[in-house]
C-alpha cells in the first residue's frame, strides 16, 4: 500500500481528502502544518506528499525547499493544493520542485487521478 | 446637606455604571456561552454525519434518501456542514452537494427561511440558493432585491449573480443603485460574480443604460473580464462621453485590453483638464498611443503639474521613435531646466529598466 503524507490546515479539506485517498487504497498520514513532517519523512517510507500552500508557521513552498535539501527524501514527489487566485504561489512551488498542483475548488476524482498518475 | 446630596448622586452614578458593567458582562458571557454551545452542537453533528456525507458524495444515492436521516431541527447544522465542503469542491462532488440543497426537504426549509422576518434566516436562504445555483429559487431570491435592508439586497444580488441570472441584470443594478452606500466598486464586485457571458448582455444594454454611471459600471465589468467585443461601443463613449467617471472606465478598459484603434481617440481625453483623466490618458497613450498624439503629449510636458510632466515624458518615450528623439533633445535643452530634468529622469529610468 502506498503511503501519502497530507499536510493541510483546513480540517474540512483534510478530512475529505483523507477519506477519498483511503477509500482509493492509500495509507494517509495527516499533518496540520509542516512542523513534524521532516522527522516523519526521514523515519518512514513515504511515496508522495500532498500539501496545502498557504499555511501558518511554515508555508508549503518553504517545506518543499527544506525537503529538496535532504538527499534521502528529495525524490519524494510533492503535489500542491492551492486556492484559486493564489496560482502565482504555485509557480514558486514548481520552481522549488513540486511535481504537480491542484487548484481549490477541486474535484476529488481529479485529485485521485493526478496522484495515481504520479505514483504510477 | 449639599455634601450628602452630592454623595447620594455619586452613589447613584456608581450604582448605575456598576449595573451597566454587570449587564454587559452578562450579555457577553451569554453570547460566548451560546457560541460555545453552538460550536459543540456542530462538532457533534459533524462527527456523526461527516462520513455519511462523504459516502453520499461518492455514491449515486438519491439526495432525498440521504436526507431522511436529517431531522428538520438539525437542518441548519446540516447546511453549515454542506457549506464547509461545497465551497472547496467542484464538478460532480459539488453537484452532489447542490443536489442536497435543491432537494424538496431543504428547498422548502430555505423557502420558509426566505419568508421569515428573521434577517439571519433570510440571509441563510439567499446564500444557499445562490450556492446551489438552483434556477427554481431564482424568482424567490429576486423578491429579496426589493428588501428595505441593504445587506439582504446585496446578498440577493450576489446570489442571483452566482445563479447567472442574466435576464435579471436590470433589476439587480437598479436595486444596487438604491443602496445607501452604493459605490461603483461594490456593484462591479457583484456583477463579476456572473459568468463572463454576462458581458454580451451588458454590451447590448450599453446604449440604453439609465445613465453614464451605469455605463461606467458596465465598462468596468468588460475590463474585469477583458471582453474585447465591446471595444467599438466603448470607443464611442471614450470619444463623445462627457461623464468623467465613464471616460475613466473607458480608459482603463482600453489599457487592459490594449486596443490600439483607441490610440487616436485618446486625444479627446488629453485635451480635457481633469488631472486624474489626464494621468490615465497619458498612461494609456504610453501603451496604445499613436504617433499622431506626439504633439499634444509634448505640449503636456510644459504644464505646471510635475506629475503630468512625468507621465507625458514617459508616454512620449513609448509612443514613437521621434517622440523618444524629442525627449533626448529636451534632456539637454538649457532653456527649459524643469522639463530637461524630467526628460533625463525618464531616460535614465528607461535605460536602467532596459526598455
Amino acid at each position: 500500500m502506498k503511503n501519502i503524507v497530507l499536510v493541510e490546515d483546513d480540517p474540512s479539506i483534510a478530512k475529505l481528502v483523507e477519506f477519498k485517498l483511503k477509500k482509493t487504497g492509500y495509507n494517509v498520514v495527516r499533518f496540520v502544518n509542516p512542523v513534524g513532517v521532516m522527522d516523519y519523512l526521514l523515519n518512514n517510507n513515504v511515496d508522495l506528499i500532498l500539501s496545502d500552500v498557504m499555511m501558518p508557521v511554515i508555508d508549503g513552498i518553504e517545506m518543499i525547499k527544506e525537503i529538496k535539501k535532504i538527499e534521502k527524501i528529495a525524490d519524494i514527489p510533492i503535489v500542491l493544493l492551492t486556492s484559486l487566485g493564489h496560482e502565482s504561489a504555485v509557480l514558486s512551488g514548481i520552481e522549488a520542485g513540486a511535481a504537480d498542483y491542484i487548484v481549490k475548488p477541486f474535484s476529488t476524482v481529479e485529485l485521485v487521478a493526478r496522484i495515481r498518475n504520479i505514483l504510477n | 446637606m449639599i455634601s450628602i446630596t452630592l454623595l447620594d448622586f455619586l452613589l447613584y452614578v456608581l450604582i448605575f455604571f456598576s449595573s451597566v458593567i454587570i449587564l454587559m458582562s452578562l450579555i457577553l458571557i451569554s453570547l460566548r456561552t451560546k457560541g460555545i454551545i453552538q460550536d459543540k452542537k456542530f462538532k457533534d453533528f459533524s462527527e456523526t454525519y461527516e462520513e455519511h456525507l462523504f459516502e453520499y458524495i461518492e455514491s449515486n444515492e438519491h439526495p432525498s434518501n440521504f436526507l431522511e436521516q436529517i431531522k428538520e431541527r438539525k437542518i441548519p447544522l446540516f447546511l453549515r456542514l454542506v457549506r464547509d465542503y461545497a465551497v472547496h469542491l467542484r464538478g460532480r462532488d459539488f453537484e452532489r452537494l447542490s443536489g442536497l440543497i435543491n432537494s424538496p426537504k431543504i428547498f422548502n426549509f430555505l423557502r420558509k427561511d426566505l419568508r421569515s422576518n428573521n434577517k439571519k434566516r433570510v440571509l441563510r436562504a439567499i446564500y444557499f440558493f445562490g450556492l446551489s445555483r438552483n434556477q427554481a429559487s431564482l424568482i424567490h431570491v429576486k423578491e429579496a432585491l426589493k428588501s428595505q435592508n441593504d445587506v439582504i439586497k446585496i446578498n440577493a444580488a450576489l446570489s442571483l449573480a452566482k445563479m447567472n441570472a442574466g435576464n435579471e441584470i436590470v433589476e439587480i443594478v437598479k436595486s444596487l443603485l438604491t443602496l445607501k452606500h452604493a459605490t461603483n466598486d461594490l456593484i462591479i464586485s457583484i456583477l463579476v460574480e456572473f459568468d463572463p457571458a454576462i458581458c454580451s448582455i451588458l454590451e447590448s444594454r450599453l446604449d440604453i443604460a439609465k445613465n453614464d454611471r451605469v455605463r461606467a459600471i458596465y465598462v468596468s465589468v468588460f475590463t474585469k473580464f477583458r471582453f474585447i467585443p465591446a471595444a467599438k461601443k466603448v470607443l464611442y463613449y471614450l470619444q463623445y462621453g462627457t461623464d468623467p467617471e465613464l471616460t475613466l472606465s473607458c480608459l482603463k478598459y482600453f489599457m487592459v485590453i490594449e486596443y490600439e484603434p483607441a490610440g487616436n481617440a485618446l486625444k479627446f481625453v488629453l485635451l480635457k483638464s481633469s488631472p486624474t483623466l489626464l494621468a490615465y490618458a497619458l498612461k494609456a497613450a504610453a501603451r496604445i498611443g499613436t504617433k499622431e498624439l506626439e504633439e499634444i503629449i509634448y505640449e503636456k510636458l510644459f504644464v505646471e503639474s510635475w506629475q503630468t510632466k512625468l507621465d507625458s515624458a514617459a508616454a512620449l518615450y513609448e509612443i514613437s521613435i521621434t517622440g523618444k528623439d524629442k525627449l533626448n533633445k529636451l534632456a539637454y535643452d538649457l532653456d527649459h531646466p524643469a522639463e530637461s530634468a524630467i526628460a533625463r529622469m525618464v531616460l535614465s529610468e528607461k535605460e536602467i529598466s532596459g526598455k
